[in-house]
């Protein structure tokens, strides 16, 4: 079997195989012509972005919303993504631990993506990723975030839907919010409830939240979490689908236009330029001008 | 085909061994030399370890126990990965592990199986090698 | 709630920081300022030899001595805060405890090895059981194959606890029991067996370790989450306080602690964390802080930096004194007086070179020693490798014996106290305790931390910090970041255990116990637990009842992991 058909037949090692090619080097020609196959089978998978400050008990969360998916009859996947290490370029990725028996029992994939300390690729990665996912009948994807602030708003940028999670007893909730996280949700959630200072922080969130719904949950011990399946069950994604588009497309073609750039600047062509900008002869402006009228042309 | 991809590697403890120091310690080398690191947790069987393992597509897993039962999972990983036709995932063991058991583990093809206090690098610098010669293994074509 | 303060740690440091006149805790003593500029100095610029700079592994920057200004007064011994011991003769009353930790194999081996101690005067009885057994699994369960009797005997059923204890007097012996997670079973299945013999519950003695807040912490060997772990030790507690007033219910361990990669400054301040915790529950479930803080009992590593260990011992025994007394409302002497049982270390055990575990061994037994521990085990030179030869064993044992008898260090009571420096480190390493202790406040208490991965993160942290000294050669160890040798593994001869053989023993009559017992008054007794865990009644009597019905440990432990669920670690790497 190959691989593309591997992908459309729903088979983990195959789905797995190509979401690392995808993410990899996403514009080579085997991420391509997956692509191209995973799209023509169409399938559009309702993507749920789940993020929030470290702590408050995402994973155990996302474990309880695969079993009550799942039991409902969904087929349900997991993208978790984590930040490289600025220096190494190395991550720790997945946190797989809480959720391993939600996943194993209902034969849920979930796959880890490292941010690889880009801004604009990782939505790439994680647009092919969900592409794939789609394409071999998965009908929910949870796509999960560390909550760390800004590149969150970027890889949310492709969810349908925006779930926030908060817990009580976090400082650092403020700064969270602060991050923007706050703005980008459609609903939040508000985990251990069963601790002191929950119903304050769900009252809090009531008053600033504009009509959106908050959810109070005990992921622990898995009260409430129906109501949050509810919910994504009813909703028809987000308000604000048209923004995050652009977001997430400005983000992309940023991306490009800088590698671009990279590459323009290494040409032998460039580097003649750039001497004469250093001697004086050209300013900086005209100098882009002429750069830019290379593209195209030597590659 | 794989880009930039740094070596991924996926740590575990398939047994009843709460003995996590060699494990955090390791995966916060390989972090700093660049790899990406997954860490599957205590107790998980070695059935779960391969499912992680290929929906991770990892290059390399790594084993630690220190309760000598490595005789008993460390096979069965390998087993199960050649079951599924996985020569494309490298395993490396690590542990209290006997110089009698080591060459046997050696034998199944579970390379290293690192005793207490080897250097850090020598470790890091063998799993680097083992991942990239499990990308070499690993089928690109679609 | 009675008798316990907020804000305690953080005013005591308060308190230590702005520094207590005449203490002379706090900047350089004018002695060796002047000693400094007139001397060191001018003697480095002369000669171009500079000191070189220095630090204890748990990161107290160090001067190069230390004079009159930097040492407070300790107090006297068996006198409050404890500091320079709990009793006023220590050794010159009678020695340390030599506490050797053994068991394993079948019931039948372990029960031979006893028998052995005991006819050759041993009273001290120490079990160490193996893996399924300390993860309340039964031998003939997936995960036991392998390790069944390879780390310590394997006990299921109460008929294993008998055949152990087969023509032993349990009314003279104290045993002390290293199980956590399956302590409440345990001392029911000890229960069980003094009572089938007549031996009254009140004449038992020994320890049961059920320390599950370390095991949270570093050893994790936990089954449930920690709430019903905690739970579980109330009962345990309440129930000896009432009915086994020689047992002692706990030992606090920093041990594991710091095996899982704490410095010794963490060892010491999450154990005494753990301790104050068990302190407070015991005062929730309404009881005297008196009736049952005089049996809780310590246990902490002796490491390798042997003045920094001695520091910490010290220091631990005035901060557990001082905040029973002050934050607990504790009066009783025995409830303010820090008793431990120290291990020298198993991570500073090397494999290359092993005969150098030796020398590290007997050092950090003296190291113990100096720090006035109540008893002691030393560590065998080829446990790096395994389970340790007899022979091995014996020499460890020896170690001790030197210490006590031939170097003198034990014929005056703490011989180091009123050294500039040892009391000013005992100090820093205080200071350090109280500051660990604030913060866990901070973040919402021991459970939290734990919920939070906070001392699981610390001590990996710590794991790795130690790792990155020794790539860079700050901090040594011989034979293997220097003064190495050529490949030396495999030069010594070391114990194996048949894993198989004894499994299938185990199993034969754990089938055999199966076959005869009366199913009806298992499944009776297993449901009146059950309902006990869920009526918040204290379990005890029920477990010796399932216990005498011969249920199973794994079946017994399986009421709670339906129940509550099996716990998993919070997320340790991600945030790290």
């Amino acid at each position: 079997m190959s691989l593309l058909d591997g992908i459309l037949s729903g088979d983990p090692a195959a789905v797995s195989r190509a979401i690392t090619i995808v993410e990899s080097d996403p514009r080579g020609e085997a991420a391509r012509r997956i692509l191209e196959v995973a799209s023509a089978r169409g399938g559009k998978a309702l993507v749920v972005g789940v993020t929030g400050p470290p702590g408050v008990g995402k994973s155990t969360l996302i474990g309880r919303l695969c079993d009550e998916m799942a039991s409902r009859g969904r087929r349900v996947s997991v993208l978790a993504i984590d930040a490289s290490s600025p220096f190494s370029g190395g991550a720790f990725l997945g946190n797989r631990i809480r959720m391993e028996e939600s996943l194993h029992r209902h034969g849920v994939f979930m796959r880890s993506i490292a941010a690889r300390g880009s801004t604009g690729g990782l939505g790439g990665s994680v647009w092919g990723a969900l592409r794939v996912l789609s394409a071999a009948g998965y009908e929910r994807v949870i796509v999960e975030t560390v909550g760390a602030g800004q590149s969150d708003v970027d890889v949310m940028g492709i969810a349908d839907v925006i779930l926030v999670v908060v817990a009580p007893g976090f400082g650092d909730l403020v700064q969270a919010l602060k991050a923007g996280i706050l703005e980008i949700a459609d609903a939040f959630v508000v985990n251990k409830a069963d601790l002191p200072g929950a119903e304050e922080l769900a009252r809090y969130l009531e008053e600033v939240s504009a009509g959106r719904p908050v959810l109070s949950v005990s992921a622990a011990s898995g009260d409430g979490v129906g109501r949050v399946v509810d919910y994504l069950e009813g909703t028809r994604g987000s308000r604000r689908r048209d923004e995050r588009a652009a977001a997430a497309v400005r983000v992309a073609v940023e991306e490009i236009l800088r590698e671009e750039a990279n590459e323009l600047m290494s040409t032998q062509r460039a580097r003649e330029i750039l001497g004469e900008v250093a001697s004086g002869a050209v300013s900086p402006r005209e100098a882009a001008d002429r750069i830019l009228a290379l593209r195209g042309r030597e590659k | 085909m794989f880009g930039s991809r740094p070596p991924r590697v996926l740590l575990a403890k398939p047994g009843l061994d709460g003995h996590d120091r060699a494990i955090y310690v390791l995966a916060q080398a390989l972090r700093d030399a660049g790899m990406e690191v997954l860490y599957a947790g205590l107790f998980t069987p070695p059935e779960e370890i391969v499912e992680i393992a290929i929906a991770e597509d990892v290059d390399v897993i790594g084993l630690s126990l220190l309760n000598g039962q490595h005789m008993t999972s460390f096979p069965k990983v390998i087993r199960i990965l050649r079951e599924r036709g996985r020569d494309d995932i490298a395993v490396v063991g690590g542990g209290t592990i006997p110089p009698r058991d080591r060459r046997a583990l050696e034998e199944m093809g579970i390379t290293g199986n690192f005793g207490p206090g080897t250097p850090l690098d020598e470790i890091v610098e063998h799993i680097r090698a083992r991942a990239l010669e499990a990308r070499r293994r690993k089928i690109s074509s679609i | 709630m009675p008798g316990i303060v907020a804000g305690y740690w953080g005013r005591k440091l308060g308190e230590l920081e702005g520094g207590e006149e005449g203490k002379g805790r706090r900047g350089e003593p004018p002695d060796y300022v002047r000693w400094r500029e007139e001397i060191l100095e001018p003697w480095e610029r002369a000669t171009g030899v500079r000191s070189r700079g220095a630090r204890t592994p748990s990161g107290v920057e160090l001067r190069e001595v230390y004079v009159p200004g930097d040492a407070g007064d300790p107090g006297m011994p068996g006198e409050y805060p404890y500091v320079r011991g709990v009793y006023p003769n220590m050794y010159r009353g009678r020695p340390w405890t030599m506490r050797m930790f053994s068991g394993y194999g079948t019931p039948e081996q372990t029960n031979r090895r006893l028998r052995y101690l005991v006819s050759h005067g041993e009273t001290g009885l120490s079990l160490a059981f193996d893996m399924p057994t300390l993860y309340g699994y039964d031998p003939d369960h997936e995960l036991a194959e392998g390790v069944v009797g390879v780390d310590g005997v394997s006990v299921s059923t109460l008929r294993d606890m008998e055949v152990i204890f087969r023509g032993i007097d349990v009314s003279r012996v104290s045993t002390s029991m290293t199980i956590n997670a399956p302590a409440q079973v345990l001392l029911a299945m000890y229960v069980a067996l003094a009572d089938s013999r007549g031996v009254p519950r009140a004449a038992l003695s020994g320890t049961t370790q059920t320390d599950m807040l370390k095991e949270f912490i570093a050893q994790k060997e936990f089954v449930y989450p920690p709430e019903v772990h905690m739970r579980l030790i109330r009962d345990m507690m309440e129930f000896c306080t009432r009915e086994m007033p020689k047992w002692n219910w706990i030992s606090v361990s920093g041990y594991h602690i710091r095996e899982a990669g704490a410095t010794a400054l963490q060892e010491a301040a999450f154990t005494l964390a753990d301790g104050f915790q068990y302190v407070e529950m015991g005062i929730e479930a309404g009881m005297d802080v008196d009736e049952f803080a005089p049996r809780i009992s310590f246990f902490f590593d002796s490491g390798i930096n042997l003045l920094e260990e001695v520091a910490k011992f010290r220091a631990a025994r005035r901060v557990w004194a001082t905040a029973m007394r002050e934050k607990y409302g504790a009066r009783d002497e025995r409830s303010l007086r820090l008793r431990f049982h120290a291990q020298t270390s198993g991570y500073t055990l090397t494999w290359q070179q092993p005969l150098v575990n030796i020398v590290r061994t007997a050092l950090e037994a003296l190291a113990a020693v100096l720090g006035g521990t109540q008893s002691l085990h030393t560590n065998a030179y080829d446990e790096a490798y395994a389970v340790p030869t007899a022979a091995a064993a014996k020499l460890a044992l020896r170690t001790q014996q030197v210490i006590m008898d031939e170097t003198g260090v034990a014929d005056a009571v703490d011989p180091l106290g009123g050294s500039y420096y040892v009391e000013w480190l005992t100090d820093r390493m205080e200071e350090g305790i109280y500051r660990y202790l604030d913060e866990i406040e901070r973040i919402g208490g021991v459970l939290e931390g734990i919920r939070k991965g906070y001392f699981q993160r610390e001590i990996a942290r710590s794991a790795y910090e130690r790792e990155l000294r020794l790539r860079r050669g700050e901090e040594v160890m011989v034979g293997v970041n220097r003064y190495r040798e050529p490949e030396g593994r495999g030069s010594i001869r070391f114990l194996r255990v048949d894993p198989s053989r004894t499994r299938e023993a185990q199993v034969r009559r754990l089938e055999e116990v199966r076959r005869n017992r009366d199913g009806r008054r298992v499944r009776e007794a297993l449901s009146r637990y059950r309902d006990a865990l869920e009526r918040d009644e204290n379990v005890m009597p029920h477990l010796i009842e399932a216990v005498k019905a011969h249920a199973t440990l794994q079946e017994i432990m399986d009421v709670g992991r339906e129940l509550y669920g099996r716990w998993r670690e919070p997320e340790i790497l991600r945030i790290l």
